[in-house]
């Protein structure tokens, strides 16, 4: 890079693309915003029409026979109701817990015969941040520490006896939304376009699960199993077509064996480097 | 109906900077489309969805790319582009423009995009998903943009830069803003924009050269 120019050539080269399906959904809510518009009348007016229709003997007997058939209507749709997750309390239960504890397995897919796989376990405080061990063929590769209230992220290859660290601005740690926290994805799935799985075991539990597509060039689909009882996520599953060497390749990413509310020390978030590591 | 049509555009016509008009007969010039626009506006003031589809259609790539270079978050930007053009869908039948649409539509987006700063800072989440590649790689599920490579490049390195260079360099570089603009959105004088510039291009040039030499 040699001049201004050449910053003014890589924003040109800097595109992007849009998910067609995605595009229209927010159209759709942007034109509605539109026709909310079109659709408003006064206050006033909708005053004004209140009190010519209650002055109506015959017109508040209707209503009042309108409101009863509503009610009763409610109470017997209430008594027929089945139990089961309420998929609209579930992100919200989760976001009131502080502590998590996860696992995470990613796998990818280069050709029939060459998958990469590694593990990760997973420690989310809200009081502390994330911390992240992951595995490659067995052994501890990376660990990685989240620290948005001491605005700063360290990465430690134990194997290489190597460390990163990386301080964040006040707006990196303000952002809100972190793909380690499976809050995020529940949020996702759950306020998509989803069907429901039906029932089922894991290891034990009794689940109930929903699965929503990801359109576009990703193309793919998530699951999400909760708990009957608890309303707590058991397991997400992701699979999906992401960019990986230049390639668009198969993902499948599952998070699993979900600990909520458990206590976690402060310990378990201070990188404690030692002095013989080098920094990357 | 097409006539009086036809006279509210001449009429409108009259009104156009003498610049605007010495480029109706260029074909694809910077006229046409402030011609566009104010024919999709009057459209759009009338009610019609056809003429908010096209403005849409025409303009969020472009509000999108400012918006995720300048928050360096694809969410952010997402959100904020979504909450400029529910906005302008909300002004239908009483928007009035002096100046350009695209220039409007840029000015509501770094609008946007400041109001979301000050709200961040009264938000206690963490996100990080910038600071370091995670065990979960997938993209995010829902998103609307996919980006580029260099895109993805250029709002890292613009995220290591204070806001302020950031928003000249974006407003300068993407939006062909003037300097003049600039400092009257930034409300400082031309010589700081100027510093603004020359400091974040510089930064933008090492970081970025360091990405390639990588």
């Amino acid at each position: 890079m040699k001049s201004a120019e050449d910053i003014k050539r890589y924003f040109q080269k800097s595109t992007l693309s849009t998910n067609p399906e995605k595009h229209e959904a927010i159209f759709e809510k942007i034109q509605c915003a539109q026709d909310q518009l079109k659709t408003t009348t006064p206050a006033s007016y909708r005053l004004n029409l209140r009190r010519k229709i209650m002055k109506s003997p015959i017109t508040k007997l209707s209503a009042a026979t309108v409101i009863i058939i509503a009610v009763l209507t409610g109470i017997f749709l209430l008594d027929n109701s089945t139990t089961g997750v309420a998929w609209g309390e579930v992100l919200e239960k989760a976001e009131q817990i502080p502590t998590v504890i996860f696992d995470t397995t990613v796998e990818i897919t280069y050709s029939e015969s060459e998958k990469h796989q590694f593990q990760a376990e997973n420690y989310v405080a809200a009081d502390y941040g994330i911390r992240v061990n992951i595995y490659h063929n067995g052994e501890l590769g990376t660990i990685q520490y989240k620290l948005p209230h001491k605005k700063v992220v360290y990465v430690i290859r134990p194997l290489q006896k190597k460390y990163k660290r990386k301080d964040l601005s006040d707006e990196q740690v303000a952002l809100g939304h972190d793909r380690d926290d499976p809050r995020m994805w529940v949020k996702a799935i759950t306020s998509g376009d989803y069907s429901e799985l039906g029932r089922a075991d894991i290891n034990g539990v009794i689940v109930e699960g929903i699965e929503t597509k990801i359109t576009g060039e990703a193309n793919g689909v998530m699951r999400l199993w909760v708990d009957v009882e608890t309303n707590l996520p058991v397991r997400i599953e992701v699979e999906e077509l992401g960019m990986e060497s230049g390639q668009m390749r198969p993902h499948k990413f599952v998070m699993d064996n979900f600990q909520w509310d458990v206590e976690l020390d402060e310990s378990v978030f201070e990188p404690n480097i030692p002095p013989d590591y080098e920094q990357m | 109906m097409a006539r009086l049509f036809l006279c509210a555009l001449y009429k409108k016509q009259l009104f156009l900077k003498k610049s605007e008009k010495l480029y109706i007969k260029t074909p694809g010039s910077v006229c046409n489309r402030v011609m566009e626009d104010k024919l999709l506006i009057w459209k759009f003031n009338q009610g019609s969805r056809e003429a908010l589809r096209r403005i849409y259609d025409k303009y969020h790539s472009h509000l999108l790319k400012l918006a995720v270079v300048l928050t360096g978050d694809m969410y952010t930007a997402e959100d904020i582009v979504q909450e400029v053009f529910t906005h302008f869908a909300q002004s239908s039948g009483r928007f009035g423009l002096l100046g350009s649409l695209k220039s409007y539509l840029i000015t509501s987006t770094l609008n946007c995009v400041r109001n979301q700063r000050r709200n961040n800072r009264r938000r206690r989440l963490q996100s990080l998903d910038k600071a370091e590649h995670v065990p979960s790689t997938a993209r995010r599920p829902d998103q609307w943009a996919v980006l580029s490579e260099h895109l993805e490049d250029l709002s890292d390195a613009m995220a290591c830069l204070p806001y302020e260079q950031r928003e000249v360099i974006t407003l300068r570089t993407e939006a062909n803003m003037t300097f003049r603009r600039i400092a009257s959105l930034q409300k400082t004088s031309i010589s700081t924009v100027h510093g603004r510039y020359r400091y974040g291009i510089e930064k933008l040039r090492s970081l970025l050269n360091s990405k390639v030499t990588e």
